[in-house]
């Protein structure tokens, strides 16, 4: 048989790769099938050939291994040749996954290398053992003393892999961290420096993964290796580790200014002088209140911004240093300030990664003064290009839906910048941190809210990536916030509303609808701003559709019965002839756009619907029968009028009708309520905060005083909130009282929960309660033989008393009880 | 921790990809074609951090490092705020070297361990091209068992790596020579048992009979 070696097959298949995919692929399988019967033979160089092939082929195809792999594998791993047991060593990271039941197999053959006394050999299964510890916590169990074993082996090279193989061995046995601890600690002052570094990599493993708390007591070691190691890599890695730990241990930063300082100055590595910067600052040690805190900070932000400014120079600098600023930003943002042109230029960058660093950055560094320039900014990269800015052309919108997908494909360079701008994933991440710059702490540096509006609506139009929804309920949190702005929104959403763009925009998504569904309902609820409520009905109701979601229609049926409302009202203090027929002619109008409504598949919708309609049949009908009130023959018949003056002069000069809806949507105004309201209410006299209300820390002695609390619980719930105020100061009250009750039920609800049986206990009668006793006795008896059951003398003595509030006569009791009946019917 | 070293051409072929954290095979395709895709996409001259918004390594979760949990709404959308991941990546002729690694690891430090894995494939195979890494696939993977195991790094240092790869290679010429069954076989040779090289095959056959298998 001809037998294919591995660069044979390689040869094979790129004289194939020119050929037709069909050729491709029944190449593959013939070689597949060869390396089947290869790995199935007896010769073991075959096989070992064989599972290169495999580990070739899977790393370019997605294909399975064949069946029996990991068997072979473990066959090759065995063999007592070195070069083919490397190779076996090799493939067993792919061919062992988590459900391989071979692992098994792998332990005695693997002790046996590991223990090996010619040096070429533990080095082999150290190679493949943390992919096979992390699956096998059996394994890990298993070879955990000889891995502490190899820690004190007499060569380095075996030492240091020895040592990176605990890691994952404690991941999958974690109980070996305990007694490995120490061993892993000696290693920390190894002669070798390649052994230091292995163990100082578990270590940053270990305490990124579990939190640095246990890890502080080996500070000394760690300490020794910054202040005395020469080589980089350890000592980026140390101090990486110290930014983890000194945050957990604040004085550490005392001892670490001295070494880190030097070597910031003396370093001539700029990776070691760059984590040295960025653990000063994220270890805290620029924490205000240290007096050297000032001058290091200085020194950190000004080597940063060197590497910012380093003009036509690195720009992984660059990119580095605009990560560290986002770290050193929340305690020192007046420094960074100074850099504030060149990051502001880096969001231009036609490098992504310096862009979105760049956008982070930025987006922490925003403050009441600079937000305007920063949002327009932002705005201006969200835009599809700057020419189509102000009304986006349909070419332009075209492109901007299509994405990148068309543009990649054209390699220009020139066109980097732009696709980058149209790569929906940067769109939307730019449009999140916008919507994150305005909403920032409760909108604290916001100080135009008009100004806020107008942003959110563009971006609505612009970004086009489906964050419709968060910009609907910013739109809505802010209008209901904030008062003065309402006019303001409600005539740039009625323009939004009469945009044909605004529809163009919903058909798609259901999440672009959010701005349209914004609109809808901010008119309806403030449409006492509205400018035209006849066009604004006409356009609402335009977007009445079978595609449109019913969460949608419905709104739109709400905001127009609120709109009409609000009409209605108005029209009411100028009533004519000709209002009267412009009314009737728009209840027509809306009548006929929901009775289409009726028979909508949403339930809120038809309800709605219906309900709007016999609102306006009674309000046609009124209007039908309504006479102007005939002033004029009063005066023509005073005698005859005489006894119906009163009634008359009280007759208003329009339907009655018209303020039949008002009342039903706009009674109640929606306000926010700040986070701190509760606080502004003072507490009434007589009730003591501070008081325990179960005293003894929530554990009864008796339960008289159980009792008690729950009167005292009783008269807390009604507080008292004061009278008088404004109208809003009632609606407060009454949200605080409704919110206090359900609080009450809460914390009755979790009382009955955890002390449930002991409530029970608390009201039986004197029957049960001897019931108990003899069930007590017996199980006394009962347990008196027990090795498992503790005796307490107090019982005892308690039980003498006979004493109703004994500790053992709460909850357990119950619980004893229904052990005690399985156990009886046992027996 | 390094969560991956992928070696692929400008073509996006790959020559070689070690995942050190367990990623089904499907993931770990369609992850090598994304950070294809998005590394050839970048111009010259640009930074070598991989950065784009829609990448994301699907890491286990036991592997991220602990969250801090974030009350603002508007914050929690933030990717930067939990995952630390990092491509970093340096281009060489036709082949471009992709390191996948978490905040563990220092970035410009990869970048040099990177540079030194490029030197230590040059020392072995004295000057070293992409034909040399499609047809001695097993060397490529000894060369980067010397500088990291387990996604944890071994060595730095160039001269120690190329001596452990040059040991390791004459070791192999060794074992492979005294196929000859004339030659005692390397292993056979102090401290294991008498007979344990008695032929090949044998061996595993006779281990995996005692244990029952």
């Amino acid at each position: 048989m001809f037998e294919r070696t591995l660069q044979d097959l390689i040869r094979g298949l790129r004289a194939h790769k020119a050929s037709s995919k069909a050729q491709e692929e029944a190449f593959l399988a013939e070689a597949m099938n060869e390396i089947r019967d290869e790995l199935k033979g007896k010769d073991m160089a075959l096989k070992a050939e064989g599972i290169l092939k495999v580990c070739y082929l899977m790393m370019l195809y997605p294909i399975p291994p064949p069946v029996g792999f990991a068997f072979h594998v473990v066959e090759v791993m065995s063999s007592p040749r070195f070069h083919l047991k490397q190779l076996g060593y090799l493939a067993a990271p792919m061919a062992f996954t988590g459900d391989t039941e071979e692992v098994v197999l792998t332990v005695n053959g693997i002790k046996k290398d590991l223990m090996s006394s010619h040096l070429a050999l533990p080095p082999l299964p150290l190679t493949a053992l943390p992919h096979l510890l992390a699956f096998s916590p059996s394994l890990s169990h298993t070879l955990h003393p000889d891995l502490l074993h190899l820690l004190t082996h007499s060569s380095p090279r075996v030492r240091k892999r020895a040592v990176l193989c605990l890691l994952p061995c404690w991941e999958a046995f974690p109980e070996g961290l305990r007694e490995g601890f120490p061993r892993l600690r000696e290693r920390l002052s190894d002669d070798d420096s390649g052994v230091v570094g292995a163990a100082v990599g578990v270590v940053m493993e270990l305490a990124r993964r579990q939190g640095g708390k246990n890890y502080l007591p080996l500070a000394p070691e760690l300490f020794g290796i910054l202040t005395g190691s020469s080589n980089n890599w350890i000592l980026i890695k140390v101090v990486k580790l110290f930014a983890i730990l000194t945050p957990l241990e604040p004085r550490l930063v005392r001892k670490l200014l001295p070494p880190i300082t030097s070597l910031i100055s003396s370093t001539s590595a700029i990776s070691l002088l760059y984590e040295c910067v960025r653990t000063c600052i994220v270890g805290g040690m620029l924490d205000p209140d240290r007096a050297e805190a000032e001058p290091l900070a200085r020194v950190c932000v000004e080597k940063l911004g060197g590497y910012l400014r380093d003009e036509g120079g690195d720009q992984n600098l660059r990119y580095i240093a605009l990560l560290a600023m986002v770290k050193i930003i929340p305690t020192h943002p007046h420094m960074i300030v100074e850099y504030q042109d060149e990051i502001l230029q880096s969001l231009d960058d036609p490098d992504i990664s310096i862009r979105m660093r760049a956008l982070e950055l930025v987006s922490s560094m925003v403050d009441r003064e600079n937000i305007r320039s920063i949002v327009d900014r932002l705005l201006a990269h969200l835009a599809p290009s700057g020419a189509t800015e102000g009304l986006p052309t349909a070419a332009a919108t075209l492109a901007a839906f299509a994405g990148p997908s068309f543009a990649s494909s054209s390699q220009d360079p020139s066109a980097t910048s732009a696709r980058i701008t149209l790569s929906p994933a940067y769109r939307l991440l730019l449009a999140q941190r916008l919507l994150g710059i305005i909403a920032h702490d409760t909108y604290a540096n916001v100080t135009d809210f008009e100004w806020a509006v107008s942003v959110l609506v563009d971006v609505a139009f612009v970004s086009r990536v489906g964050v419709g929804a968060d910009v609907r309920d910013l739109l809505f949190d802010i209008v209901g916030r904030v008062k003065s702005v309402r006019p303001f929104a409600v005539s740039a959403l009625e323009r939004c509303l009469n945009d044909d763009r605004l529809s163009e925009l919903s058909v798609g998504d259901e999440a672009e609808a959010g701005l349209l569904e914004a609109s809808i309902w901010i008119c309806g609820e403030y449409s006492s701003f509205l400018s035209s409520p006849l066009t604004v009905i006409s356009s609402i109701l335009l977007h009445v559709s079978h595609i449109a979601p019913s969460s949608l229609v419905s709104i739109i049926v709400q905001s127009v019965a609120k709109i009409f409302a609000s009409y209605c009202v108005a029209a009411s203090s100028s009533w004519s002839a000709s209002t009267s027929s412009e009314t009737r002619s728009l209840s027509l109008s809306i009548r006929s756009g929901v009775e289409s409504l009726h028979s909508h598949s949403g339930n809120e919708v038809q309800e709605r619907a219906i309900e709007l309609s016999h609102l306006l049949d009674f309000i046609d009908a009124d209007l039908a029968s309504y006479r102007p009130p005939a002033t004029s023959t009063k005066s023509e018949i005073p005698g005859v009028s005489g006894g119906f003056d009163t009634s008359s002069s009280d007759q208003p000069t329009y339907p009655k009708s018209l303020f039949l809806l008002s009342p039903l949507y706009s009674s109640h105004e929606l306000n926010a309520v700040a986070v701190e309201a509760q606080a502004f209410i003072s507490p009434p006299e007589g009730l003591n905060i501070d008081l325990d209300i179960v005293p003894g820390g929530g554990f009864p002695t008796d339960l008289e005083s159980y009792d008690m609390d729950e009167e005292s619980e009783e008269e807390r719930s009604t507080v008292d909130l004061g009278e008088g105020g404004s109208k809003g100061m009632e609606d407060l009250r009454k949200i605080i009282r409704q919110q206090e009750l359900e609080d009450q039920q809460r914390r009755k609800g979790q009382k009955l929960k955890g002390k449930g049986k002991k409530s029970d206990s608390a009201v039986l009668t004197a029957e049960e309660k001897a019931e108990k006793a003899k069930r007590k006795a017996a199980r006394k008896a009962k347990a008196k033989d027990d090795p498992y059951y503790l005796h307490d003398e107090r019982d005892d003595k308690d039980d003498k008393d006979d004493n109703d509030d004994d500790i053992d006569e709460i909850p357990i009791v119950h619980l004893d009880d229904t052990e005690m009946g399985t156990t009886g019917q046992l027996e | 921790m390094i969560h991956a070293v992928l070696i692929f051409n400008t073509h996006g072929k790959p020559r070689l990809s070690i995942f050190y954290t367990p990623i089904p095979p499907l993931v770990q395709q369609s992850l090598i074609a994304q950070i294809f895709s998005l590394i050839s996409d970048r111009p010259a001259g640009v930074c070598n951090f991989l950065d784009a918004p829609d990448l994301v390594f699907p890491l286990p979760t036991n592997l991220r490092p602990k969250a801090t949990s974030t009350n603002d709404r508007w914050k929690g959308k933030d990717r930067a705020e939990d995952d630390d991941t990092r491509v970093i990546y340096r281009h060489y002729a036709t082949l471009y070297f992709v390191f996948v690694v978490d905040g563990a690891e220092s970035e410009l430090g990869i970048l040099d361990l990177i540079q030194v894995f490029v030197e230590s494939l040059d020392r072995s195979f004295e000057s070293v091209c992409e034909l040399d890494l499609i047809f001695h696939f097993d060397e490529v993977h000894h060369v980067l068992s010397e500088i990291i195991q387990g996604g944890l790094v071994l060595e730095t240092n160039i001269n120690e790596i190329s001596l452990c790869v040059r040991s390791g290679a004459s070791n192999r010429k060794a074992s492979a020579a005294s196929a000859n069954p004339i030659i005692p076989t390397l292993l056979s040779a102090p401290g294991s048992r008498p007979g344990r090289g008695s032929g090949p095959g044998d061996g595993p056959r006779r281990w995996l009979a005692a244990m029952g298998v």
